[in-house]
């Protein structure tokens, strides 16, 4: 193997440059004069070299230094002019792209022709005619033209039959930069097979990293000599020390590391491989016009020794000034400082101060885990950004291969907001780029400098695997909390929570930030840096314009907790509206245990939307899993904070706890974890009662309980209460805001309990007074207002357990509807009565019974929700002035009583009774409520519920009193006002009742408040059933329910005519009813007809058919329309009451 | 030495036999008849001159369109090889330069393609010759011996020409003049009969003319050709060759840089 496959002895070739105009004449002209005047010169100067068999050569050299004359030579296509060759073996090689192709020919005849170049014939060309199309890649095209190849694919042929020639010794002219990167690994590797069989290569390229990985020595020219042949590693020093002008060239040795400057550019060399490519360490400015790269400008060396140098560039066109200081601090890390000095003037945009390393760097550190590079062939040529933080010290990191040094640098600029971590991807440039980069907003300097200095810091290390494992391991351990198995990481811009290696977290993870313009902040946007304090805290900070965030996240033992508090610090301006905390946890937390019952969270499907469980804000909630392994979490807020509950959609699948904080400047809490059911339960009965021991006020009847979140209520020992226990609700800026069910203060006096609660928005305290009496809770809510609510309505209430299915007010019963898989859906059933009470399912259970003793209520209201039904009664704040802001005033009072059925029963028949009853006669009773009015004979119902009633209809819609809101007022013993109001029609009816003797007269009136036309209309008074028959002035008849029903079956005919009707002459004891219409009545009808629901009810009624096209009610026109009727009732024969008609 | 130079040519015979290929297919390769202009382009001319020399001009030379040819076709073969192989070197500069392999590839392949071309026009002028009613005779196996000294004593001149032009970029012109010269020194379009007595035994020392002598007695006039004149021919013509080729491989290292 020693033997030299190549000798050059003594080389010298001389080239006369008018070769193109060489002709006889000169020739003889020149040879007349004697003198051999051509212009010439030495491409080569008494060259000396040999490379022995096997050896792989790289030349590299300025261009016209000679390299292609020597491969030339070597290959015998020229002769040295002086000097002596000896080429042992064959020669071949690619010395240009597209030699020895006829453009006009096929790939196919190309192969045959280029190949026979080589010296081959037919047969040998044969026998790899396939293996050279296969490895060109260009199946496709052999049989196209080559002119239409293009410039890559020439390449691929070409080096595909000259590698295929089976050569001794092989050339490679800088060709390979055409082919794609595929291709070029293709051919190195191919190049690596040939030098592995023997084969003497010769390389001459400028791409210094592929030579230094390939050759195993290296030769330099310049200027036809031969200037160093030694290892290529040294060489490739002393080229890049060699480049261009002298006097801005700077250079540092320190062991293996070289740093090298040359005008504008910094190359790093690891034992003289070039670890940076292309730009290598380069700034650049970019104007409004145009993009100044660094090695655009005038560089001259200022200092220049073996440990540090500093250069200084001149850009004249925008009057810069660019210093850079290099520092080498050992073999394996230097410092580079960049200023750039410029007048304010320049309109520079943007700054980047960056570093181009080699492609032999094919890893990069993202967020501790060492991603690939993206493969430059699959993606378009552009600049893609990899990787990128605002974290101000955080390292960009490249790993190589062969054991080259890990790049880590830490780039900090003033101002900058963060590093980036970029990749280029072409064929032609398929580089990584760490950078940094500074936006000039142009006001942000100021204006009356007329220079500005930037400055940039780079420390750059080249870290051995080992020490690298543990700065890796460092950086984690800054971002990485650890206790028991507990583990908080930051990564990236999220935190994640682990228990036991599994994550507690999901998605986004622990999330903190601010509200600003309406939108959140994440605090990882700003330019952030975390570590780890010696206290073991992790602290992140984070710095934004104006203002600034810390947030510390600690980890305590017992119970065992991650403890977190976000702070803001603004300078000027306004800061952050509300700082939250959003913890994004895995779905396997099924469910939440929420004012002591655990409820589930709905199942993910793919229609999930995204809930907010529309929950009381609380400080405190607890999530569990099924899986007893997994722990269950206790997330506290504090700092005044509400937790809200969350469910994503389903395509995050997540359950979110936020914390929002309404101050503006801290939110703190705490995340425990429960590891057993047993310390869960501890813990949440240790924080709800977490009060005061003297918490409970009770009597051989009732108990009432506060906690922190709750107050119970126990009638019998049995709760009764369901989650907070009672609330209160606010209506301000068009939405009702929930009372907060944090009880932090209250007072124990006696029988009672004086409890505050304190919104912050809106601004005000609540004072809510509960006394225990027996069977009764007396409330009372007092208010101290700091904003302007006068006018707003407010809502008191109490939240009770489900099984009470039932409500019932002063007129109505009902229940409440329940919708299932519908979470807190709010049903409400009425808002009339100053009265509610709430039934279990069976007869005999309790009665709840709420009502209100002030007069200035709504009404009270029951809603249904998913878990508890709230009865509350409204009010609005009326009483509220604006000089009562800042005072306690009184608003509501009323009490709760604990009823058994039959004692609700008689209560609410007292009730009503002495309430809306007028009593004509003994005998006859007329008895008003709303939507109801009934005829009671002798404490028993004649009609039914709503016995009398007025409709009327037109084409668009009908309206029926019983659908109207009523008011009701009692002007005097015999005297009952109703007025009826939010109808379809623009009308309000007026009805008033009055007893008269044996009588009872019954006036409509109608206010018409808009024009509309009327088309007909009802009057009618629905009897019993056992009210069978009829009779006027002049017929009488009996009522066939089959055949009389809704067919106006007896007609006025005549003015002044009366009805009536009466009960079976069987039954003496019932009275007849007589219906009397007064005034006009020749378009009214008396009809008869069956009641809607209920067979054994009869309706009387008078009925005024309208003309055809209606009547047209003009706005105050009321007379028309109104009506009266005398209602009497006597037994056996009706006794027209005569000295009634006028 | 020699031998080992005619080896190293030999050795890239294949070469020779693909550039020669090369310059074939390429000259007709955007035609839309491709390779069969190389039959129709000698058929052509030969029905172009027989209908004019027959109908048109009458020359009192018997047989005038087969006189005619026998002197015209190798003619072409010599002219066009000689214009071609002048400037071969110099046209392939681009491949020479990055390629190495003995440069006299170049002139043979092209003086190679422009025989098989001759080749074919000879075939085809035999079969026109049958059609006029001209059976070739044993004399044509003659043909072969003449054909192979043409074809040597072509390329003899060819590496002259290539050479000088290569070294001094005139001589181009030089040739093309020389070539019309030539051509009207050499009894092509008149029998040699019609030349002087005084000048006739001058135009014996035109190798050219003798090789017309020579088809025009194997093809048109049926007779055994000189032999002993044929010798002499032969050897000149190796005379020309190596004469060619020593001034060719002389000069051809100082060809790379001044092309």
């Amino acid at each position: 193997m020693s033997k030299n496959a190549i000798d050059l002895k003594c080389i010298s070739k001389k080239y006369s440059l008018d070769v193109t105009r060489r002709s006889v004449t000169k020739n003889l002209l020149s040879c007349l004069k004697g003198i051999l005047r051509k212009e010439e010169v030495w491409a080569l100067n008494d060259i000396n070299f040999s490379v022995k068999q096997g050896e792989t050569v790289g030349i590299i050299g300025e261009n016209a230094s000679g390299k292609t004359t020597i491969l030339r030579i070597i290959s015998g296509i020229t002769t040295p002019t002086k000097g002596e060759v000896k080429v042992g073996g064959k020669v071949a090689g690619i010395l240009d792209l597209g030699a020895g192709f006829f453009p006009e020919l096929t790939g196919a005849e190309n192969v045959y022709l280029n190949a026979s170049l080589f010296g081959m014939n037919k047969k040998e060309i044969e026998a790899v005619y396939d293996d050279i199309v296969k490895f060109s890649g260009l199946d496709r095209f052999i049989d196209a033209q080559v002119k239409t190849y293009s410039q890559g694919m020439l390449l691929r042929l070409g080096f595909s039959v000259a590698i295929h020639v089976k050569p001794d010794i092989f050339l490679i002219d800088d060709t390979m930069a055409v082919g794609d990167e595929e291709f070029q690994r293709k051919c190195y590797h191919k190049i690596e097979q040939l030098k592995k069989t023997g084969v003497t290569i010769i390389i001459v390229s400028h791409d210094l990293e592929s030579l230094s990985r390939i050759c195993d020595r290296g030769l330099l020219l310049k200027s036809g000599r031969l200037i160093k042949d030694d290892s290529m590693q040294k060489i490739i020093v002393r080229y890049v020390e060699a480049v261009g002008d002298k006097q801005s060239v700077a250079c540092i040795d320190k062991g293996r590391l070289s740093l090298i400057f040359n005008n504008g550019k910094i190359v790093i060399l690891w034992d003289g491989r070039p670890l940076t490519k292309n730009f290598g360490g380069y700034l650049s400015l970019k104007t409004t016009e145009e993009l100044i790269m660094s090695w655009r400008a005038d560089w001259q060396v200022y200092e220049a020794d073996s440990e540090h140098f500093r250069v200084e560039g001149i850009v004249a066109k925008i009057n810069a000034r660019i210093i850079f200081e290099v520092y080498a601090e050992g073999e394996r890390r230097f410092k580079w400082q960049v200023t750039v000095d410029m007048p304010h003037a320049a309109n520079i945009k943007q700054l980047v101060c960056g570093l181009m390393v080699s492609e032999d760097y094919g890893r990069f550190l993202n967020e501790q885990v060492i991603e690939e590079l993206r493969n430059a062939y699959d993606a378009p040529a552009k600049w893609q950004v990899l990787y990128r933080t605002n974290e101000t010290n955080a390292p960009l990191v490249l790993l190589g291969k062969d054991k080259l040094p890990i790049i880590a640098a830490h780039f900090n600029m003033t101002e900058a907001k963060g590093v980036r971590l970029i990749q280029h991807t072409d064929k032609n440039l398929d580089a990584c780029v760490m950078q940094i980069q500074l936006d000039l907003p142009k006001n942000s300097l100021a204006s009356g400098d007329s220079r500005v200095a930037v400055f940039c810091r780079a420390n750059i290390e080249l870290l051995k695997e080992d020490d690298f494992r543990t700065v890796l391991k460092h950086e984690k351990e800054k971002r990485t909390l650890n206790a028991n198995g507990l583990n908080i990481e930051i990564k990236k811009d999220r935190i994640h929570i682990f228990y036991k290696h599994a994550e507690l977290t999901k998605n986004q993870g622990f999330k903190f930030g601010f509200n600003r313009g309406g939108y959140f902040i994440n605090i990882f946007e700003g330019a952030w840096e975390a570590q780890r304090t010696e206290i073991g805290e992790l602290m992140v900070n984070s710095n934004f314009e104006n203002l600034s965030v810390k947030l510390r996240l600690s980890l305590q033992a017992d119970p065992q907790a991650l403890n977190w508090k976000m702070s803001v610090e603004y300078s000027n301006g306004q800061g952050p509206i509300g700082l939250s905390a959003n913890l994004f946890l895995s779905e396997k937390f099924r469910k939440f245990y929420d004012f002591g019952q655990e409820l589930e969270f709905l199942n993910f499907t793919e229609h999930t939307e995204q809930v907010m469980l529309n929950r009381p804000n609380t400080d405190f909630i607890c999530l569990s899993t099924d899986d007893n392994d997994s722990p269950a979490v206790i997330f506290i807020a504090q700092d005044d904070s509400r937790i809200e509950l969350q469910n994503t959609d389903f395509y995050e699948s997540a359950r979110v706890l936020i914390a929002r904080s309404f101050q503006t400047n801290s939110c703190s809490g705490k995340l425990i974890l429960c590891k057993t059911n047993e310390e869960k339960e501890d813990f949440i009965n240790a924080y709800q009662g977490a009060l005061m021991a003297d918490n409970i006020l009770s009597n051989n009847k009732l108990s009432m309980e506060l906690r922190r979140n709750a107050i119970r209520v126990c009638s019998d020992g049995i709760e009764i209460t369901e989650m907070e226990g009672f609330k209160s609700s606010i209506f301000s800026e068009g939405r009702w805001h929930e009372s907060v069910p944090i009880i932090k203060e209250f007072k124990k006096n006696g029988n009672e309990f004086k409890i505050c609660i304190k919104r912050k928005k809106p601004h005000l305290n609540e004072f809510w007074l509960f006394k225990l009496e027996e069977d009764t809770i007396h409330w009372t809510v007092k208010l101290e207002c700091f904003d302007e609510l006068a006018g707003s309505d407010y809502k008191f209430g109490m939240i009770l357990k489900s099984d009470f299915t039932q409500w019932e007010d002063s007129f109505r019963c009902g229940k409440f509807v329940e919708y299932k898989n519908t979470p807190y859906t709010i049903r409400g059933v009425g808002l009339d009565d100053i009265l509610f009470a709430v039934k279990k399912e069976d007869d005999y259970s309790d009665v709840v019974l709420f009502e209100t003793n002030d007069n200035n209520i709504e009404g009270i209201m029951a809603q249904c929700q998913k878990s508890g039904h709230v009865v509350e009664s409204k009010v609005q704040l009326s009483s509220l002035a604006e000089k009562d802001l800042g005072k306690m005033t009184k608003i509501i009072s009323g009490n709760i009583k604990f009823l058994k059925r039959d004692s609700w029963a008689k209560h609410i028949d007292k009730y009503r009774l002495s309430n809306f009853t007028i009593l004509p006669k003994k005998d006859l009773q007329l008895f008003v409520a709303p939507s109801q009015v009934r005829l009671l004979w002798r404490n028993t119902k004649i009609t039914c519920d709503d016995g009398l009633r007025v409709a009327f209809s037109n084409d668009e819609g009908k309206s029926e009193s019983q659908n109207n809101v009523w008011q009701i007022k009692k002007i005097c013993q015999n005297k009952i006002d109703v007025e009826l109001y939010r109808d379809v029609f623009p009308v309000v009816q007026k009805w008033s009742f009055e007893s008269r003797d044996n009588a009872i007269v019954w006036e409509v009136t109608f206010k018409v408040e808009k024009c509309f036309i009327i088309k007909e209309m009802l009057i009618d008074v629905r009897l019993i059933a056992l009210f069978n028959s009829w009779f006027t002035e002049k017929e009488c008849g009996k009522v066939n329910f089959e055949t009389d029903i809704d067919k106006g079956a007896v007609f006025f005919d005549h003015r002044g005519s009366f009805v009536g009707a009466n009960m079976d002459r069987i039954c003496y004891e019932q009275p007849a009813v007589i219906f009397n219409l007064l005034g006009d009545s020749k378009d009214w009808s008396l009809n008869i007809f069956k009641h809607y629901k209920r067979k054994d009810m009869v309706g009387y009624g008078v009925k005024r058919i309208i003309r055809q096209d209606g009547l047209v009610l003009d706005k105050g026109s009321h007379d028309i329309f109104s009506a009266k009727i005398i209602l009497t009732a006597d037994k056996k024969e009706p006794i027209l009451p005569k000295g009634i008609f006028t | 030495m020699m031998i080992a130079y005619l080896q190293q040519i030999y050795s890239y015979r294949y070469l020779i036999k693909t550039l020669a290929a090369k310059e074939l297919k390429i000259k007709y390769k955007s035609a839309v008849l491709g390779w069969l202009w190389s039959i129709l382009n000698p058929l052509l001319l030969m029905l172009i001159f027989s209908f004019i020399f027959t109908y048109v001009i009458r020359v009192d030379v018997e047989k005038f369109p087969v006189f005619l040819l026998c002197g015209l076709l190798p003619w072409f073969f010599l002219s066009l090889s000689v214009t071609m192989a002048t400037v071969s070197i110099v046209d392939n500069a681009s491949l020479l330069k990055k390629t190495y392999f003995p440069l006299e590839v170049i002139p043979i392949s092209v003086v190679g393609a422009n025989f098989f071309n001759f080749l074919i026009s000879l075939i085809l002028f035999i079969i026109f010759l049958v059609c006029f009613g001209i059976y070739p005779t044993m004399n044509a196996l003659y043909l072969s011996a003449v054909v192979v000294s043409q074809f040597i004593f072509v390329l003899g001149v060819s590496l002259v020409a290539c050479t000088l032009h290569t070294m001094f970029r005139d001589i181009k012109y030089a040739v093309e003049l020389g070539l019309v010269i030539w051509f009207y020194a050499t009894p092509i379009f008149y029998p040699v009969t019609l030349v002087p007595e005084r000048f006739r035994a001058l135009f014996y020392f035109n190798p050219l003319t003798l090789f017309i002598m020579f088809y025009r007695d194997i093809l048109l006039y049926k007779r055994t050709p000189d032999l002993i004149l044929l010798t002499a021919c032969a050897l000149l013509s190796l005379t020309f060759l190596f004469f060619g080729g020593y001034i060719f491989s002389k000069f051809k290292k100082t060809f790379i840089d001044i092309i």
